[in-house]
């Protein structure tokens, strides 16, 4: 057997065990396909039927499971609750965590200690930091409230709170409100359920970008700050905008991809401190497909929400590509 | 432009001293060389001078102002890095931009969209604009203005940082072994090129290489550091011929200098492969040199020639013979290895001849060779000079040299004490 290779240089060259070659790719490409294409293939056909798992019955239902993600006001819900979620943690969890590496990476010791410390959160479960976080927020016997309460009885810090030193109503201000008619619930308030399960995430997220940013903060060559400085960079803001941050483009990129994927991705939290709710206030993705597929066993509709889900992650890697190939990369 | 002054500068790293209270005075316009094997301290000693390192103690002077406080970017200087430290996300005409946009413009004024509303602007950025182009000319950039660092040659690169250097009219420029990272040929074309800058600029260039043809050729005056100290100071041509220290000898000049052990025998009498050279040691009396005492005797490469009947010097030589072990031809000149059978140790020692001279020799050919004894280069056991030939008797001694203005430092130092 012999094929025709075009080569690069748009020349055809005979390959006479060509063959073989095939026959050596054959098992690493079918087990790709099994493992990584067919799954994402059956989540595309389940999204067009209405099938339940076990049932006989299987019905196309056609483009009708997506008609009602964007119909429906639960999945609009859903689709504010995630993007919300991932503009919040974005943003803060990289600027904090560039913060907290240029902080760390200007230490001349002790830099090991913050970098444990820091990390301390990406490396415990999310999980049981949950339940700690749910005990921390609880309404009546939690610290945060019961510190917020204590504050309520020192004159001058209720003052210096409320705004009233200023001359303003304190029963106007958030804090006088929270002293006479009590401080939010946290996660049982839909107005605060979102931003405190996003706190969470950002105290979780930033050490691990942290850590990517300092890996990209010591590669930065040393040579490049002293002709900074040279050129009459005065001051380490001037060489942190020549040097460091175009320096740090490739680095910024990655982990803006990588943290609005996870952000994408948060379930756990979700599932243990508010289950979605209040009124699907933080009915993320993840948790829809949860609770439509697994809970609810539709089949159908939770394939729909997935294949939504890649389409947008798909779109964040092709544009982060897009972007590292043609703007911060500088070779 | 402007004369640098360095007092007693000391650097420690930890327990080891890298430089050992060094002085040393660069006149305005001038281009001196620090010359110097590796580790040696001159990166260092540079990096003082442009104020990226903090001396442990000591004084640098630019303009006869103190600058030991001040930041490098005070200090109005312009360097060029051995990696050439290029801006990679900037293009070319911005890399060269950088330090007129960082001295011209305010904060407000480097800001993106904002600059465009500040009054001035616009009279600055054509301001940069001219000089840039203008150096762009003179370095043959003009047409790279838009690329990126990533996409240059290391000539161009270096180009580019020698134009981010000159783009402004600083008070000195510091060269940090800026050819090392070029290929031969580049490198030759570079020094000139980097020499005639010089004679266009007029201002004060301090260079530091490892390269000691790069220190010859380009400088006014060659610094000699060895081991955190100047050994030796001066022009290219005293340095050459005068060594004062038998390591300044052997570093400076190539092919190496070739070095004989000998022995003093009396104040004018010493002895080398069992001859006896009737020499009056002139520094040896302010030395203290016993009789006996084992000497080293350097004598360059192209001061031995060859003796046959035909050559007739009047002046005293010393001949010797031996076997010619290689021959390196290389044109215009050839380089002989010879080696010499003296008292049952054999040493091999090379010469420099003309092409005219080299005709009819071959290896393994038994050969006289010779050498004047007013060549010589003679120098006691620790390394120091203490004969120097008649004929640069006469001149200044850079050794004697030296240990005066040491003195005279000295002096100034102790009446300015007292005057405190």
């Amino acid at each position: 057997m012999s094929y025709r290779v075009r080569s690069v240089f748009k020349q055809t060259v005979d390959y006479p065990h060509q063959g073989a070659a095939v026959f050596m790719v054959f098992p690493a490409i079918t087990l790709m396909i099994i493992i990584l294409l067919i799954p994402v293939l059956v989540a595309l056909v389940f999204s067009f039927s209405s099938y339940s798992l076990g049932s006989n019955h299987f019905e196309w239902v056609g483009l009708d499971n997506y008609q009602r993600l964007f119909s429906r006001s639960n999945y609009q819900k859903m689709f504010s609750a995630t993007f919300t979620y991932v503009a919040i943690v974005v943003p803060f969890s990289v600027v904090l965590g560039l913060g907290a590496a240029l902080l760390i990476h200007s230490l001349r010791f002790a830099q090991d200690f913050y970098k444990t410390i820091y990390f301390l959160p990406v490396m415990a479960s999310l999980l049981a930091m949950a339940i700690v976080w749910e005990f921390t927020l609880h309404p009546t016997i939690g610290l945060i409230n019961d510190t917020l309460a204590s504050g309520c009885d020192i004159s001058w810090l209720y003052h210096l709170l409320t705004g009233s030193w200023y001359g303003v109503d304190p029963t106007n201000s958030w804090y006088g409100n929270g002293c006479m008619r009590g401080f939010p619930l946290w996660l049982g308030n839909k107005n605060y359920a979102l931003w405190t399960v996003a706190f969470i995430s950002i105290w979780q997220a930033f050490g691990f970008n942290m850590v990517l940013y300092l890996a990209g903060l010591s590669s930065i060559s040393r040579d490049l700050y002293n002709a900074a400085d040279m050129d009459g960079a005065l001051s380490s803001w001037s060489s942190f905008w020549l040097v460091t941050w175009p320096m740090l483009g490739p680095t910024t990129v990655f982990v803006v991809t990588i943290t609005m994927i996870r952000s994408f991705q948060v379930f756990d939290t979700i599932e243990v401190l508010t289950k979605g709710g209040p009124v699907k206030s933080t009915y993320v993705m993840m948790y829809a497909i949860y609770e439509k597929a697994i809970q609810q066993n539709l089949v159908g509709m939770g394939s729909a929400i997935t294949i939504l889900f890649l389409a947008f992650v798909m779109v964040l890697t092709i544009v982060q590509r897009w972007l590292v190939e043609r703007k911060v990369h500088y070779s | 432009m402007a004369h640098l002054k360095l007092e007693k500068i000391h650097k420690n790293f930890g327990d080891t001293q890298i430089i050992k209270a060094l002085n040393l005075s660069i006149n305005d316009g001038e281009f001196l060389t620090l010359v110097g094997p590796s580790g040696c301290g001159k990166s260092t000693l540079l990096r003082i001078i442009a104020g990226l390192e903090q001396q442990s103690s000591g004084h640098v002077f630019i303009a006869d102002i103190s600058v030991d406080t001040q930041k490098p970017s005070k200090r109005d200087l312009a360097m060029v890095f051995q990696s050439y430290a290029l801006y990679p996300h900037l293009s070319v005409f911005d890399n060269i931009a950088v330090p007129l946009r960082m001295r011209l413009l305010n904060f407000w004024q480097r800001l993106p969209i904002i600059r465009k509303c500040i009054y001035g602007t616009r009279q600055q950025d054509k301001n940069i604009y001219n000089q840039v182009t203008e150096v762009a000319e003179t370095l043959g950039l003009t047409a790279l203005l838009d690329r990126k660092p990533g996409k240059l040659s290391g000539g161009q690169r270096q180009r580019v940082a020698v134009g981010r250097a000159i783009v402004r009219q600083p008070q000195a420029f510091l060269f940090d072994e800026p050819l090392s990272n070029l290929d031969a040929k580049l490198r030759v074309h570079m020094r000139a090129e980097i020499t005639r800058l010089h004679q266009q600029l007029k201002t004060t260039f301090i260079y530091v290489t490892h390269d000691q043809a790069e220190a010859m050729t380009m400088s006014d005056r060659i610094a000699v550091m060895m081991e955190g100290e100047i050994v030796q100071i001066g022009t290219p041509a005293e340095v050459y011929r005068n060594p004062c220290d038998i390591r300044v000898a052997q570093f400076i000049g190539s092919p190496e200098i070739n070095i004989l052990g000998g022995q003093i025998l009396d104040t004018d009498l010493i002895s080398l492969w069992d001859q006896l050279i009737d020499i009056s040691l002139a520094c040896a009396k302010t030395n203290t040199q016993s009789k006996d005492s084992d000497i080293s005797i350097g004598v360059r490469p192209e001061n031995i020639f060859l003796v046959s009947s035909s050559t007739n010097h009047s002046k005293p030589k010393i001949t010797i013979q031996g076997k010619i072990t290689l021959i390196e031809n290389l044109g215009a000149e050839v380089f002989a290895y010879i080696s010499i059978n003296e008292k049952g140790c054999s040493k091999e020692i090379m010469i420099r001849l003309s092409h005219e001279a080299a005709i009819g020799i071959h290896a393994n050919q038994l050969i006289d060779i010779g050498f004047l004894i007013e060549s010589l280069l003679i120098f006691d056991a620790v390394g120091k000079r203490i004969y120097s030939s008649p004929s640069n008797r006469n001149k200044k001694q850079p050794c004697t040299n030296h240990k005066v203005s040491r003195r005279a430092d000295m002096i100034d130092v102790l009446s300015s004490q007292i005057s405190v």
